[in-house]
């Protein structure tokens, strides 16, 4: 089975989410508003504190952290858990297995496209236009090769977990209010909307080994050059335990799950 | 259970395309209460509701068969199809589809079947018809070469070339269904499984899609299992129907056969006069003397009499009519194939 196979649902889903005009305008917009907002708050924030460091950030640093944010969360915004979930509310999960395609390699691809798509077409004119606002980054080389490499890391482990956040349809039949709570502590916990320094130090350490804070804070905080060689190491280390264990635990959770499917409508 | 025949081992080949061994699937759900207070019993209470879909159902098919399964509303049709497409795991029994136990090698099974759900589309919605052949070209493996040969054979027979290129969520309920179907066909599948192909299409493209599966039956000797409440359907496709009824097997054989044991009853429709005081119990006596079963009654201000063939004639039963009452008119119907089966469903749950 070669992956070519699969790559045509990639394709398919950037397809789809292109064939609505309007919204890719108003995801592009909105996307640039966001940025704006969080680049403009963080400044005012800084200046009210008469400059210098806050909980051991500069201006700078921050501005490196929350534009790595941005892009990571566009990178990493596919929703397998969504497609999952849909297709098990409406029955459509049936003709998914009715066909000779793995059912998460299927999603996953699905799931790529939505990230390329978010991370191409919506958050990079973002970024752009935050630089050019004034957000300066200056990153360098190695700063910018351990970004991708946790970037890659992020996004594997992420895809497994809301690939299993999905499966949760088979049990509860109804998701709306896991995904919403699910989202709000995880934008909480990844460090999406503060970095996690600026929590208490109790916290700090307990957060920093749960795959939130993989998802986000690490490829963020490795851009903005805040992890030392060690700290990095040791960021990276946790998310090579996460990706494998969250794919250890999709896979059991996959095969235990699909002998309860009961299809939907007919 | 009202057995009509039995299944008959010996009679069948060794080597059945499906066979289904004590198939049973039973749904285990949370029970829910009605209303608001309900809902919270429901958030704190864990009791278990265990619905039997399928049960205890046997069969074998052949090769190159088109076998009609059918049965009410929430029989366990579709239920049943869809553990032999491997989509759902059974509760007990055993299935096999070319060798291959559906839901144990998913993979491996689907790349034999092709499936056509009426109610839902296997078709991306966004996307141009041909557009998801393509991608199904691709998922299957077929090379372009075929693909295009195939597709010619497909156009052909369901006229696809007039919607090919426009976006499957703007087609016609029609359109869509032959789109399907063709998707449901490309890879050349061994069993195709229809679940109620025809719908909610009106007659002209029923018509069609009839006549594709005939032809593709006739042309690949595709195996195909049918469900659907348009017994027309049966009746133009199938030689063999499997009757099943509350998920247990109430009827396996020939259309032929169904219709011999049932299909005597003849119904003769009479129009009155208007105005004409119609006490129908002595003529009811009268004519119960000639066949014990018969039926006599008033439906929709006609006079409708149901008696079977062998026992009374047609000419004696008018006669009788006549002599007692001033009639306009009069019509003769065979007993359809509705009748049939909703007999054997009466007969199915009178013996429960």
């Amino acid at each position: 089975m070669s992956a070519g196979r699969y790559l045509r649902f990639t394709r398919n889903t950037v397809q789809t989410l292109l064939a609505y005009r309007a919204n890719v305008l108003f995801y592009i917009f909105g996307n640039i508003v966001q940025t704006l907002v969080l680049w403009y708050l963080w400044r005012a924030i800084f200046a009210g504190a008469g400059g210098g460091r806050i909980n051991g950030f500069t201006l700078g640093e921050m501005a490196a952290y929350l534009l790595a944010a941005v892009t990571t969360q566009s990178a990493i915004s596919g929703s397998a858990d969504g497609i999952v979930a849909d297709e098990i509310m409406d029955g459509n999960i049936a003709v998914n297995l009715a066909r000779p395609l793995d059912y998460r390699t299927r999603v996953f691809f699905g799931h790529f496209g939505e990230c390329l798509y978010n991370a191409v077409v919506v958050s990079l004119p973002a970024l752009v236009i935050a630089l050019a606002a004034g957000a300066s980054v200056g990153s360098t080389g190695s700063r910018l090769a351990a970004f991708a490499v946790s970037l890659a890391l992020s996004f594997t482990l992420h895809f497994f977990y809301k690939f299993m956040l999905g499966l949760t349809a088979i049990l509860t039949t109804n998701v709306w209010g896991v995904f919403n709570v699910e989202a709000v502590v995880s934008g909480f916990l990844s460090g999406a909307l503060v970095p996690l320094a600026f929590f208490p130090d109790w916290a700090r350490g307990a957060m920093a080994l749960l795959p939130f804070a993989s998802m986000v804070s690490a490829p963020a905080l490795a851009f903005a050059g805040k992890l030392s060689g060690a700290e990095l190491s040791r960021a990276l280390a946790v998310q090579g335990f996460w990706v494998v264990a969250l794919a250890l635990l999709s896979s059991w959770a996959w095969r235990s799950l699909v002998s309860r499917v009961s299809v939907n409508w007919g | 259970m009202p057995s009509l025949r039995p299944l008959d081992e010996a009679s069948r080949s060794p080597f059945p395309m499906i066979r289904v061994r004590n198939l049973g699937k039973t749904f285990v759900t949370q029970k829910r209460y009605p209303g608001f207070l309900g809902s919270l019993k429901g958030l704190v209470t864990r009791e278990k509701v265990r619905t039997v879909a399928v049960d205890d159902v046997s069969f074998d098919i052949d090769s190159g068969e088109i076998v009609g399964y059918i049965g009410a509303n929430g029989a366990g049709k579709s239920t049943t199809i869809k553990m032999m497409t491997g989509i759902l795991t059974p509760s007990s029994g055993r299935v096999t589809v070319d060798g291959v136990v559906p839901w144990e090698r998913r993979m491996a099974n689907a790349a034999n079947i092709g499936v056509v759900f009426g109610q839902r589309t296997q078709l991306w919605w966004d996307l141009p018809v041909t557009e998801s052949l393509t991608l199904l070209r691709d998922i299957y493996g077929v090379t372009k070469g075929e693909y295009e040969k195939r597709l010619a054979f497909l156009d052909e027979v369901l006229a696809l070339s007039e919607f090919a290129s426009s976006p499957v969520r703007t087609l016609s309920l029609g359109q869509r269904m032959r789109a399907d179907l063709a998707a449901s066909l490309l890879h050349r599948p061994k069993v195709l499984y229809l679940d109620e192909p025809t719908i909610g299409l009106d007659l002209i493209v029923k018509e069609k899609v009839r006549k594709a599966i005939k032809e593709l039956n006739r042309e690949f000797g595709t195996t195909i299992i049918l469900t659907t409440h348009d017994l027309a359907d049966i009746e133009e496709l199938c030689r063999r129907i499997i009757v099943i009824d509350s998920g247990r097997l109430v009827y396996d054989g020939s259309l032929d056969e169904l219709r011999a044991k049932y299909g005597r009853a003849r119904t003769v429709r009479f129009h009155l006069a208007p105005g004409a005081v119609v006490d129908v119990a002595p003529l009811a006596a009268e004519l119960a003397a000639l066949d014990s079963s018969s039926r006599t009654a008033m439906e929709e201000g006609e006079l409708a009499v149901t008696f079977d063939r062998a026992k009374a004639g047609v000419g004696a039963v008018v006669q009788k009519v006549l002599a007692r009452h001033e009639v306009l008119d009069y019509a003769i119907s065979e007993t359809k194939i509705e009748e049939i089966v909703k007999r054997i469903y009466l007969e199915a749950e009178a013996a429960r």
